[in-house]
């Protein structure tokens, strides 16, 4: 073959299998995942969302959805810094707080439950189901930190308070989560930010290492931690007003999303969600007991 | 009668023991009813303690269930006190975290954690527990389960607050408070506290019995469960005195206490049992009703029930007494009555038995009318049947045999006469089969007539034929034995208990020369010549006083005296006579006369000593052995081998004895003959036996020959080892005479030449002679052997197919004892194989090593075949060149006169204008000198390739050493011109030398291959060749030729390994440490030649090689 039709060939089979993936990529609504009969759960193992031993709210969340489509229920495990381009199929770019998608990528899968808190930029590639779960950023020490716990008056006073310890410390936090400084208007405080990139999980062990003074924790990953290191962590306040997480769906899966929601607030009638959430984080329930 | 009147004697006796009787009856009887009455009694006051025990114990269980419930509730608690959650809340307040901001969610935990505990004890109504909460130091409430109505607050008790925070357990309200307080002992931080109810412990404890309304549990002698008003305080007080009797209690009819308690439990007289709750300050009580257990009713209606008994048996037990005593007189006259009866019958019975035991014939003869009444025994005694005979007493008479009717009818006549008592006489009667039997009667006159006529005889008749018979054969046997002694042919006599002979027969008369008349009577000791006391001692059995009370003496030798004086040696029997009472009557004496007989017995004594003497020379074992096998006799031999093999093989005698008995028993009768061994302990020895019977011996006796066989064994093992060594060893065998014939070959013999046995023995040797030995050969062989010394060397032989095969020969003279050779033992080793693959071993290498030269050959011949090329090619164009002038001169041939042509002229000297003719004149010679000399080359080369590897030349011939190490100099010139300068210093007066050419050109190759070789792996020398120097020389009727190098010599260390096969330090693909190797084998074993090495490592080697010249 001559190499001067060569190249025009590659790109051209390129182009089409670029316009099947996509194709695919958008295409899989509900009608195609009940057909096809498996839905793919998309989650990283993150506090008790995914607890990756097999269990976790998320995940028997999104097996009861799997049972109620009655399709086969597959977990795939995903990272923060990817998870969203691997349900829209896309690479996602940032710029000035906007999100936009880039190149096309394989889908891995139709439905990200894992904790994911619902924040603006998302909202622009990323349709959120109702809200399935409260949380608030805090900052949290170690409990020998000279810093000591805001006392509570207001959230806002208390949010401003807490902002004031933020001063001259190493804070750790995490990109393309809510944990990310840069999201919130304290980001221009006089602190340090040090990103950390391992999984959620590890952050409150590495300030115990001493790898930073202070650290953001959501507030289902605090109550956790609080379990799991008590006596050796503090809270010491609020610094985001109350947020919240959601399922996330592809902006071209509006089927799926509304089939879930009505999935998800007749199992919230039924009291089986307050139950699910009990297992899972009993202590929130005392804390947002409007929310469920 | 008379037994009536002695009865109505004794019953005024009768009555007053049968009234004694009634009154001991009548006391037993009301004795036997007080014990019993007394043990109802003791039994009613046993069960009731056994009641109140059981009561008790059951109070202490349930006392001690209580105790363990409430020590798990309280260890629970301290759990929960002591536990993570309650820590981690009381450290996240003290870091002064929010409730808003973290506190809260440990508050949550805290209220899971006693969730969890509630659950550890379900109930049907929830829980065990009421509540389990936790209290800060001022009492407010922290976290609790279940969690308090929104809006609704708890707090510790205001007494408990006002008494102390710290631990107490208290009880309200039918509820059991149980506290834990966290934190040091003077500062309470909190306290956790869980409320029980009492009622629910009970339900888990199991208590719902009957009795449950009749528990009361005190808490520090308050009534803390049930939750009734019972009393007043003060009477709660009186209660605490019996608490602390700890036993049960009972309270006083007027108490308001129990008046209260039979209202409320329905208990009218309350006995209250207690026990404590060890280990807390409580007490559990339980209320029983006095009046269940001490059941009064029971025991009265149980005593007059048992008085009643008691009186019916008595009047009972009179009434039988009574009746009992009529009763006894009229079974003491009844059973007087029956004895008798009894008595009787026993009787008859007896006469029966007796009658029909001794066969009795009983008969009744009634005189008058002359009947005879007989029995069934009489009848069959003479073979009728009674019935069958007449009844009258004709019967008796008519068998009665005439002999015996004249004594019997007198002694009938005289008895009925009255003159005996009875009558008894034998005589005989006639049988019913017709002979004749003996019957012994005896009969009497039973009753007579008023004027004395007898009226009746009865009497019986008992069969004696066989003691009449009896009496007869003994009358008879006593006239036999009078017989018998009187013609007994041996000496037969008889004494009385006085030692006088009685009886003496003809024989003893007739010995001793006296007659019968005169002998009886005397002393016996007067036959005899023997002492008086040696009579009387033999005849003692007469007396009856011998010691050893014998009733007999056998061969007792004695001497008879003659009446002419002399004595006759008799043997003696002797045998006591008794009378039928058993007293000695005599002795009864027989005597033989022994005197031939011991004649005889002395004569086979002299035998007998004889073949002793015989059997006990014999050099071997005798043993003479019963028909089982038990050793009855042995020779002295016998006995001194088994002390020959105890001293040799260290065994004791007695065991060996048993075990070749044992080997020998173990092998007869199917194995007469044979060999066994015995196993000493690291020794082995052989005995061989021989067992006969004797066929006359009736006894079957066996006779046994045993001797030692060990050193023919041994002998014959070892000759069998020899020839199966002979036979079976790989290599051939040949034993011939010295006249040189076969007298024996192995089987490898015959394997190797094709020939048996049987076809070579007799045969001479030289029947296998090779023609490839002249005679010369053979000649200086046998000169050797016939000098005694033993010959090695190689030998080829012919087979039986005329095929040769080549050996290794070693020929060793036998010799006998005079020191003669009488035989040639030859040991043949077929080296064919061996040498053949010697040959391609060889060859092998020298191929290898022309392989390996082959390229530097190529090169060498390359060289002026290039220049041959050159030349040949420049004489090509030389002649193209010239051809058109050669043609031109040709024209001059034909046409002579052509050369007048000037055209022809001009051609031609245009021709040689063209042609540079001085060039070519010039040249050509020049290049066919240097072809032929290239020419030469090349064939110096091939021939020395020829004459280097050609096989053929296996045979030895004069050889110009020179030569050959020229011919190896050209075919490595390749290996060595660009590593080193290679010289030779031959001595052109170097003798030939009687070798094989092939092997030299192999050894002068290895030598210089190894050289150019050394000088590669040597030091670098600036771009200046190595030297390797060939020389040769004569010395001392040798050769000497050396080889010499510069090159990197030989390591101390592999010295001594240059000359082994396949030894090398060149690298693995580049030697094959054959070279060295073959050199050796050519120099030292084929030519008894020497080869030294000088070595300097880094400087250089030198090979001497010293070969004889007319080796």
């Amino acid at each position: 073959m001559p190499n001067l039709l060569r190249i025009p060939l590659t790109l051209l089979f390129a182009l089409l299998l670029s316009i099947v993936t996509t194709s695919f990529a958008t295409g899989r609504d509900l009608e195609t995942i009940t057909k096809e009969g498996t839905l793919r759960h998309l989650g990283v193992p993150y506090a008790n969302f995914v607890t990756g031993q097999g269990d976790g709210l998320s995940v028997e969340l999104m097996q009861m959805f799997a049972v109620h489509l009655g399709v086969r229920y597959e977990f795939v495990q995903a990272d923060w810094g990817t998870i969203i381009r691997d349900l829209v199929g896309a690479d996602i770019k940032l710029s000035d707080g906007q999100a936009t998608l880039g190149d096309a990528v394989a889908v891995r899968g139709d439905i990200i439950a894992t904790g994911l808190t619902v924040i603006p930029w998302r909202e622009q590639v990323i349709d959120y189901s109702d809200p399935t779960f409260p949380t608030q950023v805090w900052l949290m020490a170690e409990a020998r930190s000279p810093l000591s716990p805001i006392t509570p008056v207001s959230l806002e006073a208390d949010i401003l308070a807490t902002r004031q310890l933020l001063t001259g410390q190493r804070l750790l936090g995490m990109r393309n989560t809510c944990l990310d400084p840069a999201l919130y208007p304290f980001a221009g405080d006089p602190f340090e930010t040090i990103y950390f990139t391992g999984s959620l999980n590890e952050m409150m062990p590495a300030v115990l290492e001493g790898k930073a003074d202070i650290t953001l924790l959501d507030v289902p990953d605090a109550l956790v931690a609080l379990n799991t290191w008590p006596g050796q962590i503090k809270i010491l306040g609020p610094l985001s007003e109350e947020q919240q997480m959601g399922v996330a769906f592809r902006k071209s899966s509006p089927q799926l999303r509304r089939t879930f929601n009505d999935f998800y607030r007749e199992l919230k009638s039924s009291g089986i969600y307050r139950e699910l959430v009990r297992k899972y984080y009993p202590d929130v329930l005392y804390y947002y007991p409007e929310f469920f | 009668m008379t037994n009536n009147t002695e009865s109505t004697a004794t019953t005024p006796d009768s009555n007053s023991t049968d009234r004694r009787s009634y009154l001991v009856a009548i006391i037993l009887l009301l004795s036997v009813m007080a014990v019993l009455l007394g043990m109802n009694y003791h039994a009613q006051k046993q069960a009731q303690l056994r009641t109140i025990q059981r009561i008790q114990s059951d109070v202490d269980a349930e006392a001690q269930r209580f105790s363990m419930l409430i020590n798990r509730l309280q260890s629970e608690l301290h759990q929960m006190a002591t536990g993570p959650e309650v820590s981690a809340y009381f450290r996240n307040k003290a870091l002064g975290m929010s409730m808003e901001y973290g506190l809260r969610a440990s508050i949550q935990n805290l209220s899971r954690t006693f969730e969890r505990k509630f659950q550890l004890f379900p109930f049907a109504d929830g829980s065990l527990y009421e509540h389990i909460r936790l209290f800060d130091c001022s009492g407010k409430l922290i976290a609790g389960w279940p969690e308090l109505p929104a809006g609704q607050t708890a707090g510790l008790p205001e007494h408990l607050r006002r008494i102390d925070k710290r631990i107490h357990n208290f009880s309200q309200n039918g509820v059991l408070h149980l506290q834990t307080p966290l934190g040091s002992c003077d500062n309470t931080e909190a306290i956790i506290q869980a409320a029980i109810p009492y009622d629910k412990m009970r339900r888990h404890l199991a208590l719902n019995d009957n009795h449950l309304n009749r528990r009361i549990l005190l808490h520090h002698h308050q009534i803390a469960d049930p939750q009734i008003d019972l009393v007043p305080l003060e009477s709660l007080e009186k209660i605490s005195r019996y608490l602390s009797k700890k036993e049960p209690f009972s309270l006083d009819a007027d108490d308001e206490l129990l008046s209260r308690l039979s209202e409320n439990m329905g208990v009218s007289r309350p006995l209250v049992f207690q026990s404590e709750i060890q280990g807390y300050p409580l007490t559990l009580l339980r209320i029983e009703s006095a009046t269940d257990i001490y059941d009064q009713t029971a025991s009265i209606t149980i005593l007059i029930v048992m008085i009643l008994f008691s009186g019916t048996l008595v009047l009972l037990s009179l009434r039988i007494l009574h009746s009992a005593t009529r009763n006894r007189v009229l079974n003491q006259t009844l059973s007087q009555v029956r004895e008798n009866e009894q008595a009787l019958r026993e009787r008859n019975r007896e006469m029966k038995l007796i009658i029909d035991g001794a066969q009795l014939g009983t008969w009744t003869w009634e005189v008058q009318t002359e009947k005879l009444i007989i029995n069934d025994t009489w009848a069959r005694m003479l073979g009728h049947q009674a019935t069958d005979l007449l009844p009258h007493v004709t019967t008796w008479r008519e068998r009665l045999h005439q002999d015996d009717a004249p004594h019997i009818m007198a002694a009938i006549e005289e008895h009925l006469a009255g003159n005996t008592m009875v009558y008894t006489t034998d005589h005989r009667l006639l049988h019913a089969e017709g002979h004749w039997i003996w019957v012994r009667a005896v009969g009497q006159v039973f009753s007579r007539d008023s004027q004395g006529k007898p009226l009746v005889v009865k009497g019986i008749h008992l069969e004696i034929t066989e003691l009449k018979t009896a009496l007869q054969q003994t009358e008879q046997a006593q006239k036999e034995a009078e017989a018998v002694i009187a013609n007994f042919l041996d000496s037969l006599l008889v004494v009385d208990r006085n030692l006088l002979i009685s009886r003496i027969n003809k024989a003893t008369c007739l010995l001793l020369g006296y007659s019968e008349d005169e002998l009886l009577g005397m002393p016996v000791s007067f036959l005899f010549a023997d002492s008086d006391e040696d009579v009387r001692a033999c005849f003692s059995l007469a007396a009856g006083n011998n010691q050893q009370n014998l009733s007999e003496l056998r061969n007792i030798e004695m001497t008879f005296r003659t009446i002419h004086g002399t004595s006759l040696p008799v043997s003696m029997n002797l045998a006591r006579l008794q009378s039928d009472r058993g007293e000695t009557i005599g002795v009864v004496a027989g005597a033989k006369d022994v005197s031939s007989l011991k004649n005889a017995l002395l004569e086979t004594e002299r035998q007998n000593q004889f073949i002793e003497r015989v059997l006990n020379v014999i050099p071997g074992g005798l043993l003479v052995m019963d028909a089982g096998y038990r050793i009855l006799r042995n020779n002295d031999t016998y006995l001194h081998l088994l002390e020959y093999w105890t001293g040799n093989y260290a065994l004791d005698q007695k065991t060996l004895a048993a075990m070749i008995h044992e080997q020998i028993r173990g092998r007869l009768p199917e194995q007469s003959d044979g060999t066994f061994s015995i196993n000493a302990e690291d020794k082995v020895f052989f005995i061989e036996y021989h067992a006969a019977r004797d066929g006359y011996d009736t006894a079957g006796n066996w006779v046994v020959y045993l001797h030692d066989v060990t050193s023919r064994l041994q002998a014959e093992e070892a000759r069998k080892l020899h020839s199966t060594v002979l036979e079976q060893t790989s290599e051939a065998v040949v034993v011939s005479d010295t006249n040189g014939v076969f007298r024996y070959v192995n089987r490898a013999f015959t394997r190797l030449c094709g020939y048996t046995s049987a076809e070579m023995i007799g045969q001479p040797i030289s029947l296998l002679k090779s023609p490839n030995h002249k005679k010369s050969f053979y000649a200086r062989l046998t000169r050797n052997l016939r000098a005694g010394r033993v010959w090695s060397g190689a030998i080829a032989y012919c087979r039986k197919d005329h095929s040769q095969f080549e050996t290794e020969t070693t020929i060793t003279p036998i010799r006998n004892d005079a020191g003669d050779i009488i035989y040639y033992v030859s040991l043949w080793r077929d080296v064919s194989q061996e040498r053949a693959l010697q040959r391609q071993l060889l060859q092998a290498q020298k191929l290898e090593a022309i392989g390996q030269l082959a390229a530097g050959v190529a090169h060498e011949l390359n060289t002026p075949i290039q220049y041959i090329q050159n030349n040949v090619s420049f004489f090509q164009d030389s002649f193209a060149e010239i051809q058109p002038l050669i043609n031109r001169m040709r024209q001059v041939t034909t046409n002579p006169d052509v050369i007048q042509d000037s055209a022809w002229q001009k051609d031609l000297t245009r021709d040689i204008g063209t042609i540079d003719l001085d060039f070519i004149t010039d040249e050509i010679p020049l290049s066919i000198e240097e072809s032929l000399q290239g020419i030469d080359h090349v064939v110096r080369i091939v021939s020395a390739m020829k004459e280097f590897s050609h096989p053929g030349q296996s045979d030895k011939s004069p050889t110009d050493v020179n030569r050959l190490i020229e011919n190896a100099v050209i075919v490595t010139r390749n290996e060595w011109k660009y590593v080193a300068e290679l010289t030779t210093d031959l001595d052109p007066a170097l003798p030939l030398l009687m070798c094989e050419p092939g092997s030299w050109s192999q050894v002068m190759l290895n030598l210089i291959v190894n050289s150019a070789h050394a000088i590669v792996a040597g030091p670098a020398k600036d771009d200046t060749l190595g030297t390797i120097h060939i020389a040769t020389r004569t010395q001392d009727q040798n050769l000497i030729l050396t080889v010499e190098d510069n090159g990197t010599g030989i390591a101390p260390e592999h010295l001594d390994r240059i000359f082994e096969p396949f030894f090398t330090t060149k690298d693995v693909g580049k030697g094959t440490g054959q070279g060295l190797a073959i050199v050796y084998d050519l120099v030292v074993n084929k030519h008894r030649g020497t080869i030294s090495c000088d070595s300097k490592p880094e400087m250089g080697c030198r090979f001497t090689l010293t070969i004889p010249a007319n080796s």
